[in-house]
């Protein structure tokens, strides 16, 4: 999912809320939520040693990652590409459990 | 700006938008605006020519950082001609070149926050005088 998917997915779960939800949503979805361009930083300067994965939650790939030194340095140039992505499909994720959430409470 | 006040100021101009404004304001979204993480990858591979800084508009950094170029090749050039730091003079240009590579690469803290505000700024230049009682009455800049 790239950035403005992203944005405009964002804002069309939000548009789906009543208030009061609806003023709560965003601040509480960025408080729990991974920012996708910090992953990438992971991703660039500690990709070696799979701290992006690690940071995205994918622990498993993370320690694959750790134990052949980011895929033997090919995994770590693929997960610049695929890493903020990955961040942002697992973002909507979180942002959908919360609208059930909200809704439920309000 | 944060990505909270970045997603809430694009909200706001959300809200002030219906019909048929609202489907060209996502549009616009989709076409106009940039993605911190690319802004943070040119930083990185290109900050030493200011590329990054180009992309978001901001020409006068982005000539700076260009401008500390000739720095980092002189501190190139003082490595190879004393590789092992014999020459007080030459060793200053590498201590100088290091400091302006540690330099630019701080930039990468600051060049996603300066993406999402030059998006908000350019949605804001096309939204911020919508009248939102006229849902007909398009931006004139967005449909290029």
């Amino acid at each position: 999912m790239n950035h403005q998917t992203y944005t405009l997915r964002l804002l069309q779960l939000r548009d789906g809320l009543q208030e009061p939800a609806r003023s709560h949503f965003l601040p509480a979805f960025f408080a729990r939520s991974t920012n996708p361009a910090i992953t990438f930083g992971f991703s660039l300067w500690l990709g070696f040693f799979g701290i992006d994965r690690f940071v995205a939650g994918d622990w498993g790939k993370g320690l694959l990652k750790l134990l052949t030194l980011g895929g033997f340095g090919v995994w770590v140039i693929v997960d610049w590409f695929l890493i903020s992505g990955r961040v942002r499909d697992k973002n909507i994720i979180k942002a959908q459990a919360m609208i059930g959430e909200l809704g439920h409470a309000s | 700006m944060n990505r909270l006040d970045y997603v809430v100021t694009l909200a706001d101009l959300r809200d002030r938008v219906e019909g048929a404004q609202k489907s060209q304001f996502d549009l616009d979204v989709r076409a106009q605006t940039l993605s911190p993480s690319v802004t943070l990858g040119l930083t990185y591979f290109l900050g030493f020519l200011g590329i990054d800084r180009f992309r978001i508009g901001l020409w006068g950094t982005g000539l700076l950082k260009l401008c500390a170029l000739p720095v980092l090749i002189l501190s190139e050039w003082a490595v190879i001609q004393d590789p092992f730091g014999m020459d007080q003079r030459l060793v200053m240009y590498d201590v100088l070149g290091t400091i302006v590579q540690i330099l630019l690469y701080c930039d990468g803290f600051f060049t996603p926050g300066l993406t999402r505000r030059y998006n908000a700024n350019k949605l804001k230049a096309l939204f911020q005088d919508v009248d939102p009682k006229s849902p007909e009455a398009l931006p004139a800049s967005s449909d290029s």
